[in-house]
């Protein structure tokens, strides 16, 4: 524990360094968990010109506030020696010891310099500090450069040339950002970064991220479904090999198979476990768990996914709720599109019946997925009930991520939201440091008109 | 723009603060370097008798919320590509704050 190193009784000196004094040193607030990982690996204040500036970590980041005081602050550098000043007093220390009245200030200076061992030095002065708030990170240009030239059908031909730069990259730019361009670009840590990048649903493909065309991606997933049912594997143990084998033959290059295996499931290695028997709908990664696995002759060393049956079929209703019930007619399993579809392929906005959705969509997935209406939570919104009720797309993706422009968005689809449909819809606003019930209290009012009935938010 | 900040010798020392409400004023003419003399007026150093000049200020020790680091701008050495950053010199943990108003040194005639 550093401290002056005084004695009782034994006065010292309190001096400004003869070598000078500075007073551009800057004092930053840190707990000690930050101040650990400063010292271990550093960290760094990123912004741009018209930025605040931020701090970031490896996975957080933080706002920077500079606090003045009127105080005067001495620094003082603790040297060698100070802990236990020396014993020798003279007349001069002697004096001090009771707490002088009526010392004259030319006394007063002689038994300074007679005062024992060696001065009290301040090095730096220094009237401010800084203090560290943590913040949501601010991700704002990351959307529009991902987005600048996405992955789709006319992608498909890029080489990459030696030097690593896709050939055909108009205007010497090639297609996607690396990360760490992005990285300068975005006022966020690389852990927040790389979290965004995947909820985003971005590729790296080449060492470059960049996003992928929607209706290219959900192309692709619908072919590489038709191809396990081919290969005769089930969705939940698909091997990469095979699909990206089978899927090369169209066009598709394995490492965007690959990405598409990403965003719609998830890896389950099982290295052995064999994909074409097994009939349980549990994760491979259980029925591989029989030790060393047995090898299975075709799996070679291919990494093994479970497509995610919320996500495919998420991505079914997408594609129902965009053409409104035109691509019912085209789906998968009877081809006959009678029954229900008679309506003409309604606008987005207008919405589907609920009940012709439901049917639609069941026919879409593949065999042995069952779609559910609690996987669109976040996609769609249901209104009207009974056989009147409608079904409206609304992704939350496409809202704003500032807490306080998604309720305004969120208030005026909709005046009034009862908990149940407007939690899906808060998942992915997040603010350290405040709970969701917090950010509740501070933009919406709730409301209940009975006290049995359920809550209901509006806008403040 | 990033601006980084390390701690090249991975560790750090521990600086003291001590903190005065006011400013420092020298009135005499010769350029002095000394401020005052501090006391310590019980065993383990936390209460402190600071004498500056007529004045004399009564402080205590106390540990920091949170610590504060100490950053030093380096730019010279260090010229990558943005050329500002920051090291850190030192922590302190813990300041001598002497807020208590100064009490002045008369001297009463007639005194000892």
């Amino acid at each position: 524990m550093a401290s002056l190193g005084l004695a009782p009784g034994q006065p010292r000196a309190l001096a400004f360094a003869p070598d000078g004094v500075r007073t551009d040193l800057r004092l930053l607030e840190v707990d000690e968990a930050l101040l650990a990982e400063i010292i271990a690996k550093g960290v760094a204040v990123k912004g741009g010109e018209d930025d605040e500036a931020v701090l970031v970590t490896s996975n957080k980041t933080y706002a920077m506030k500079h606090v003045e005081t009127t105080n005067l602050q001495l620094l003082v550098r603790p040297k060698e020696g100070m802990e236990g000043a020396e014993e020798k007093t003279t007349g001069g220390g002697q004096r001090f010891a009771n707490t002088g009245f009526g010392q004259g200030l030319m006394t007063q200076w002689e038994g300074f310099r007679a005062a024992s061992g060696a001065p009290v030095l301040v090095e730096a002065t220094n009237t401010s500090h800084i203090e560290l708030v943590e913040v949501a990170p601010r991700m704002g240009p990351l959307r529009a450069m991902l987005w600048e030239r996405p992955y789709g059908l006319e992608q498909e031909g890029e080489e990459m040339e030696v030097d690593g730069t896709a050939a055909g990259g108009g205007g010497g730019r090639a297609g996607g950002y690396t990360f760490e361009e992005l990285l300068a670009a975005v006022q966020a840590s690389p852990g927040e970064l790389l979290s965004a990048l995947e909820a985003e649903g971005a590729m790296r493909l080449y060492g470059r991220w960049r996003a992928v065309e929607g209706s290219y991606l959900g192309g692709l997933l619908e072919l590489l479904l038709l191809t396990c049912e081919q290969e005769g594997m089930p969705t939940c143990a698909v091997r990469e090999e095979v699909v990206a084998g089978s899927l090369a033959s169209d066009g598709y290059h394995p490492d965007v198979v690959r990405h598409c295996l990403k965003v719609y499931g998830k890896r389950v290695d099982g290295g052995g476990g064999s994909g074409a028997s097994s009939g349980t709908a549990s994760t491979t990664a259980g029925a591989g768990g029989s030790s060393g696995g047995g090898e299975d002759g075709a799996a070679g060393s291919g990494a093994v996914w479970a497509l995610d049956e919320a996500k495919v079929c998420v991505h079914f209703a997408q594609k129902l709720l965009s053409t409104g019930g035109a691509a019912a007619a085209a789906g998968r399993g009877a081809g006959t599109g009678a029954g229900g579809t008679a309506t003409t392929g309604g606008s987005s906005s207008r919405g589907m019946g609920l009940t012709e959705f439901l049917a639609a969509w069941s026919r879409a997935v593949p065999h042995g997925m069952k779609p559910s209406l609690d996987m669109v939570r976040a996609e769609a919104l249901v209104e009207g009930s009974g056989p009147e009720a409608r079904i409206f797309p609304f992704p939350a993706s496409s809202l704003p991520a500032d807490p306080a422009a998604r309720f305004a968005a969120l208030f005026l689809r909709r005046p009034r939201w009862e908990w149940s449909a407007l939690e899906p819809y808060l998942a992915g606003i997040k603010v350290p440091g405040q709970s969701v019930e917090a950010l509740l209290m501070r933009f919406a009012r709730a409301s209940q008109p009975t006290p049995s009935a359920p809550l209901v938010y509006s806008a403040r | 723009m990033i601006i980084p900040i390390t701690c090249p010798e991975g560790k750090v020392v521990e600086w003291v603060l001590v903190e005065l409400q006011g400013k420092i004023e020298s009135l005499t003419e010769e350029q002095t370097t000394e401020i005052g003399m501090l006391l310590s007026k019980d065993q383990e150093g936390k209460a402190l008798q600071l004498t500056i000049g007529y004045h004399q200020l009564e402080g205590k020790r106390v540990s920091l919320k949170k610590p504060m680091a100490i950053l030093s701008k380096s730019d010279s050495k260090a010229q990558q590509a943005g050329g500002t950053a920051y090291e850190v010199v030192g922590v302190i943990r813990h300041q001598y704050l002497f807020k208590t108003r100064p009490r002045a040194l008369i001297s009463k005639p007639g005194a000892r």
